[in-house]
């Protein structure tokens, strides 16, 4: 910040030391050669001015004119070598000069540029006076020394060289206005001319606006001022003082004295005048930066910034107060902040606390967050953040309040609010609580309700293995079988499981995952889970009924069936016992009743064939030739009835695996059949593992190329296993080996599998289950009747399976 | 007193309700052959139009018949005050159908088919009630 206000001071500031510098030069230059021309061309009126006075010397115009010429390129920052040549022979002119009045030599410069025809003093005509040699020795080892940029080193030495030269110039002149031209001059040396004198101090100040320039960079008026003011006084004190006594007064009669002594106490008070006068320009000037600081600092703030003093009147306040509040900085100032910026209704509270703290010292309010109510100009009302500090000076205590406008976040934090309450009263409702799992670190993040769920303290850390303790012992196994394939694959997944919860219950879990991908191809779960606790068990209450009505309709309609039968066989069976009893009767009698008997073993006959024609009826009834033949894709039948038996799998936390032929050629038969087959069998598996706890249940469908043109369908499961001696049986009608079954779910499927005219075969596995198979010939030969009493009634048994399990 | 028992045994009047043809051609020639008055109808509304509501002494009654049935027909006769000791006879082979039937005032049950034995006997004991 410093630098860049001082840049912007330098642009600002006039350049007029260097103009003075240039012109001062010029004007040297131009009066070097003046002088020059005089003595060349015998103008006395331009080397003398008047006939009494003493004229400048050959060698003080030519001098005059090379550091007028060196001036000029310091000042306007020229090449650096026309200013070494022109001080350096002004130097060397001015120090010979010096050598020969000190030693009283003839150093053979003097008429160097000609000879000097005119003659006022007895000694060394064309010499350069003392006082001007000594001018220009300082004004060449200022300008030779001074760098092309002037440092502040640099600076003082042209700057003081200049004061000396301008204060001897000065006090010559002085002296040639009191009327003697002896001001530093003693002996018969040669005296100073009067324009010499004005040229001297023409230079003098042309090297302090050089120096002065390079100073002014960080300040109004270079240091060394009050240096060289005491300076210039001095020897123009000394200056003027001499010239009296040469002019006739004794040293130290009244006026000399006076001179001297003014002039020595007036150098040191003038000096020290302008140090303490600079002093004060420089603190001012500090001071106006520092306020054009705070200013720049209080008008970018984006906080509104009040200041107010003990009274509690505002002393500040700032653009971003100006635009929040709505006030202009110039209608506020003075007035009481209780009165613009605080509601009505806090006002008394502001001015209690500020009363409080001027009395007790006592502040509740400083260095903290605070969060308060604010007003606008219009009177509306607005949260604002504040922070308010104590302005750490003396005397009576100011304040300082930092206020943000916290309505949009105010805003935005209660919806966050609103929506996550009612995020979380939808999964309290629906007890459905979310999560996420970071698959590669496994950080996993659960919702509130998921905690309800599980029934974990919220501030328990979330990891597999805590989710594990919680997961019943018999879904263990499918549970890491999940979290393999989720880390594997990335995929979605849907998935059921149980908990054991601490008091023994058991809740059962729907779950839902979507996997995403970040830009570093990690995965990330982001799911549902759902408590189907209540929904289970009315699910399998509701089942068990099913079944139960399922089983008691079977029952009954089979004895309603076996009674139907019954009756109808009954009728002619009776006719039948009657006829023949009434026959032997007649025949018994005597004589014999011949023609009865005959009519009654007539009847007999025609009853017999009655009772034929009811089992005729009956097989025509179940034969009844309603299977359609198409062709038939056994992976889709397959799929269908996997994608049936889904949630029947799920709830009975079998792992299905389908391994389905990429070639399978169709087969031709009645689809829904081939499907009921499927399905028994894999019923009949879950049936077979629902006692598996100590392994996966694992099961497998598989289709495949079978010889003889050929499709074998293959279902495999991990269940209780097949005895050896009785796999045959196991396709006899009425034959199970399970508790709740009927028994004819094989042998029905075996007589579907055969009027296909393909076989269905049972074998125990190497290790634990078994393995039932069916082969069916892509195109059955001539067979297109596919006939059974079975098929029939295993086609109404297994759609109504169908069924139930659809309405799951 | 023997022989006008007996006399009155042999006179007596079997009617047979059924709606089986078959029965009501064989049942009513084994009962004659057993020596009953026979006569059949086939149904119990048949019956009741008859003359021979007030003259029968053993009722064969089918249970399972269109329009009125077995067990309506006994309900119709005990409304009429008629006291008719009646046999059911049924091809339903419901052994709970039984005790109820013997309960409301049948003499015997018979599933069919049943012997000529056991339809003597059922008549008899129908005939010894009045």
């Amino acid at each position: 910040m410093e630098t860049e206000f001082g840049r912007i001071e330098t642009v600002r500031s006039t350049p007029w030391p260097t103009r003075l510098a240039a012109g001062s030069a010029v004007f040297i230059v131009a009066l070097g050669l003046t002088v020059l021309a005089g003595w060349f061309s015998h103008t006395l009126a331009l080397v003398q001015i008047l006939p009494q006075l003493p004229p400048m010397t050959r060698n003080a115009a030519a001098c005059f004119l090379l550091c007028g010429l060196a001036l000029l390129c310091v000042a306007l920052k020229g090449p650096r070598w026309p200013v070494v040549v022109c001080a350096g022979i002004v130097g060397t002119v001015s120090v010979l000069t010096i050598v020969e009045d000190v030693f009283g030599v003839d150093a053979g410069i003097d008429g160097l540029l000609g000879p000097s025809y005119i003659t006022l003093r007895p000694s060394s005509p064309g010499r350069l006076a003392p006082v001007t040699a000594i001018c220009f020795a300082l004004a060449s080892l200022g300008l030779l020394l001074a760098p092309k940029t002037l440092s502040k080193r640099s600076a003082l030495l042209v700057g003081l060289n200049g004061s000396i030269i301008a204060a001897a110039g000065i006090a010559t002149s002085m002296a040639f206005a009191l009327g003697t031209s002896d001001a530093f001059g003693w002996g018969d040396v040669t005296r100073t001319a009067p324009h010499t004198t004005v040229g001297l101090w023409v230079l003098g100040f042309g090297m302090l606006a050089t120096a002065w320039h390079v100073e002014t960079e960080t300040a109004d008026t270079p240091r060394w001022l009050p240096l060289s003011v005491a300076i210039v006084v001095a020897t123009s004190t000394v200056g003027v003082w001499q010239a009296l006594v040469a002019d006739g007064y004794q040293p130290f009669a009244l006026l000399p004295a006076i001179v001297l002594g003014g002039g020595c106490l007036m150098a040191p008070a003038l000096g020290l005048t302008v140090y303490m006068t600079q002093q004060a320009h420089a603190q001012a000037a500090a001071l106006r930066l520092s306020e054009a600081r705070k200013a720049a600092i209080l008008d970018s703030a984006l906080d509104c910034i009040v200041t107010i003093d003990h009274q509690g009147c505002i002393t500040e306040f700032n653009l971003a107060a100006e635009r929040t509040f709505g006030y202009r900085r110039d209608e506020v100032m003075g007035k009481e902040l209780a009165g613009v910026v605080i509601p009505p209704s806090l006002q008394d509270e502001h001015r209690r606390g500020l009363a409080r703290y001027l009395a007790t010292g006592e502040g509740r309010v400083f260095g903290k967050r605070l969060e308060m109510t604010a007003a606008r100009d219009d009177g509306s009302e607005f949260p604002v953040e504040l922070a308010i500090t104590r302005i750490p000076l003396k005397g009576a205590p100011s304040f300082t309040g930092y206020l943000r406008d916290i309505t949009e976040r105010k805003q935005s934090e209660k919806e966050l609010r609103r929506s996550e309450a009612f995020l979380a009263e939808a999964q309290r409702l629906s007890a459905t609580g979310s999560f996420s799992w970071r698959v590669a670190t496994d950080e996993i993040m659960w919702s509130e309700q998921l905690y309800r769920i599980f029934e974990f303290d919220q501030a328990v850390p979330v990891t597999l293995e805590l989710v594990r303790t919680r997961t019943h012992p018999e879904d263990i196994l499918s549970m890491y079988d999940m979290i393999d394939r989720a880390r594997r694959t990335g995929s979605d997944f849907e998935y059921e499981h149980r908990l054991h919860m601490p008091d023994r219950s058991v809740k059962y879990l729907h779950m839902v995952a979507h996997g995403t991908r970040d830009q570093d191809g990690r995965v990330e779960y982001i799911g549902a889970v759902q408590d189907v606790t209540e929904r289970r068990l009315s699910e399998e209450a509701l089942g068990k009924v099913r079944s139960e009505l399922a089983h008691v309709a079977r029952v009954s309609s089979l004895g309603a069936m076996s009674a139907s039968i019954a009756h109808e066989v009954n009728q002619p069976l009776s006719g039948i016992i009657t006829n023949a009893s009434t026959c032997l009767r007649m025949l018994a009698a005597d004589p014999p009743n011949v023609d009865g008997a005959r009519e009654t073993a007539r009847r007999t006959i025609r009853d017999g064939n009655r009772a034929s024609d009811v089992v005729t009826r009956l097989r025509a009834l179940f034969s009844k030739k309603n299977a359609t033949t198409e062709w038939v894709d056994l992976n889709e039948a397959a799929s269908e009835v996997i994608a049936l038996s889904r949630s029947e799998l799920q709830r009975n936390r079998v792992i299905l695996r389908s391994e389905l032929a990429d070639d399978l050629p169709p087969v031709t038969g009645d689809r829904v059949q081939l499907q009921q087959v499927i399905l028994n069998l894999l019923l009949n598996a879950l049936d077979a593992m629902s006692g598996v706890d100590d392994r996966p249940r694992q099961l497998v469908i598989r289709t495949e190329r079978d010889e003889g043109d050929r499709a074998r369908l293959t279902v495999q499961d991990a269940g209780v296993g097949l005895d050896p001696q009785n796999v045959e049986r196991l396709f006899e009608a009425f034959y199970t080996t399970k508790s709740g079954g009927m028994g004819i779910g094989l042998s029905v499927s075996r007589s579907i599998i055969e009027n296909h005219h393909g076989r269905l075969w049972a074998a125990p596995n190497e290790g634990p289950g078994a393995t039932f198979s069916f082969s069916i010939p892509y195109r059955p030969e001539g067979a297109t009747s596919v006939h059974s009493l079975g098929a029939i009634r295993a086609s109404d048994v297994a759609t109504e399976q169908l069924q139930v399990m659809r309405n799951q | 007193m023997v022989i006008a028992s007996l006399v009155s045994v042999v006179g007596s009047l079997v009617s047979v309700v059924d709606d089986d043809e078959s029965v009501r051609e064989s049942l009513p020639d084994l009962l004659r052959e057993l020596g009953f008055e026979v006569e059949a109808f086939s149904s119990g509304e048949e019956f009741l139009a008859s003359e021979c509501v007030g003259e029968t002494k053993c009722l064969i009654l089918d249970i399972a018949m269109p329009g009125m049935s077995g067990p309506d027909l006994q309900r119709e006769l005990t409304h009429r005050g008629l006291e008719i000791p009646i046999v059911f006879i049924t091809a339903n082979r419901d052994e709970t159908v039984r005790p109820s039937l013997l309960k409301q005032g049948a003499v015997e049950c018979l599933f069919k088919p049943f012997s000529d034995t056991a339809l003597l006997d059922a008549v008899n004991a129908a005939l010894r009630v009045k």
